[in-house]
């Protein structure tokens, strides 16, 4: 009997995994810039072309439209430290964004692909009329990480 | 939560199953000597000490390709006092899409206290505080696109070290002459991991894995007894 109890206990033990759900993981491998305007702090419709490194976004998962007031970016992740060019199409003004950080990685679930995320997010150079940085860590429940105000 | 309300109700059918086989022996010995008996003016000489490996590593090395676990135990009786010490090697790897292994050693040391009264049967129904510590380094690699194109990643953490503390409770239970085998739960806390870098670690050889800072593990032990003290000759 007590061996039969020890080898359900084996097999209970054992099958009880905690399943996650991939979804449930908070890490993001991108960072979230928003416009604000300098005067009336309120959002502003972005108006920009933005690249990095010769890539240029705004398509597939870095998608925004004209309509968008932040945009979704993502951080180079050979390097701790990535340049953004923001081009007015039309307008002669070329905005630079110049943004440092600390990579991590981590295994939400085994079950799941490795969790790339960011943190210690700072600015090195900017061209904006002003800048914040509401939230450090490139985190679903965090809105926004940088954001830049101008007129 | 389900598996601890299975583990917790399993637990306990096998805690009464053991101590029955225990307090078979117990009864069986009605006629105990003072020298047999925990009663008494103690007398914290050595007397038995049992070396034995855990059985649930063995299993799982024998029948899961991505780990190896090997661990072995002593535990040295001073009259209700029982001095443990475990020490065991961990490899696991993880992974489909990406490669994670981890491997390293840790210890644990720790007192028990024997709640059986008599101490010839060798028996055991314990609880104990152990300090725990591993000495391990993972690596994990894996190729993505994070927005600036296809890269192949690989991190390593090469001198990751561990500490936890736990409360155990432990049975052991005779199976024949000085064969012993039984279980412990453990409740582990306290757990602090130094030497990460970019890589987050996600196993502690010995503890599992760092999906929350506490744990519970369970433990299945196979052990051999070798009496310390040496048998009175009646005098003629």
């Amino acid at each position: 009997m007590k061996y039969l109890v020890c080898f359900l206990f084996f097999g209970l033990v054992w099958g009880c995994r905690d399943i996650e759900n991939c979804d449930a993981d908070t890490n993001q491998d991108f960072f979230v810039l928003s416009f604000y305007d300098l005067e009336t702090t309120a959002a502003k419709k972005v108006a920009f072309e933005i690249s990095a490194q010769g890539r240029v976004f705004g398509e597939g998962d870095y998608a925004y439209s004209a309509d968008s007031t932040s945009v979704s970016l993502p951080l180079n992740p050979e390097s701790n430290q990535v340049t953004f060019t923001l081009d007015s199409p039309g307008v002669a003004v070329v905005e630079s964004l110049v943004l440092s950080y600390e990579k991590k990685v981590s295994l939400f679930d085994p079950d799941c692909p490795p969790s790339l995320y960011y943190e210690a997010i700072d600015t090195v150079f900017h061209t904006f009329d002003s800048l914040t940085l509401p939230g450090r860590i490139t985190n679903s429940q965090i809105e926004t990480n940088v954001a830049v105000y101008f007129r | 939560m389900w598996r601890y309300i299975f583990v917790s109700l399993f637990f306990v059918i096998s805690l009464v199953t053991q101590s029955q086989g225990t307090e078979e022996n117990i009864n069986s010995q009605s006629r105990v000597s003072k020298l047999d008996s925990l009663q008494g003016k103690p007398n914290w000489s050595p007397h038995e000490l049992k070396v034995g490996m855990n059985l649930l590593g063995v299993g799982i090395t024998a029948f899961n390709p991505s780990v190896t676990h090997y661990e072995l135990q002593g535990m040295l009786a001073m009259h209700h006092l029982i001095v443990v010490m475990d020490v065991g090697r961990e490899i696991r790897d993880r992974g489909s899409t990406y490669q994670y292994r981890n491997e390293g050693n840790y210890f644990r040391l720790g007192g028990d206290w024997n709640f059986i009264k008599t101490k010839k049967a060798g028996n055991l129904f314990s609880l104990g505080l152990r300090y725990a510590q591993a000495f391990f380094s993972d690596r994990l690699a894996y190729t993505s696109d994070d927005g600036f194109g296809t890269v192949d990643y690989l991190y390593a953490n090469n001198k990751l070290r561990a500490r936890w503390a736990e409360v155990d409770l432990s049975i052991r239970g005779q199976m024949v002459a000085n064969l012993y085998m039984g279980f412990t739960l453990r409740w582990q806390i306290l757990r602090k991991v130094k030497g990460e870098g970019e890589l987050q670690t996600f196993d502690v050889p010995g503890f599992g894995n760092t999906k929350r800072p506490n744990s519970t593990a369970f433990d299945y032990y196979v052990a051999w007894r070798i009496p310390l003290l040496k048998k009175k000759r009646k005098t003629r």
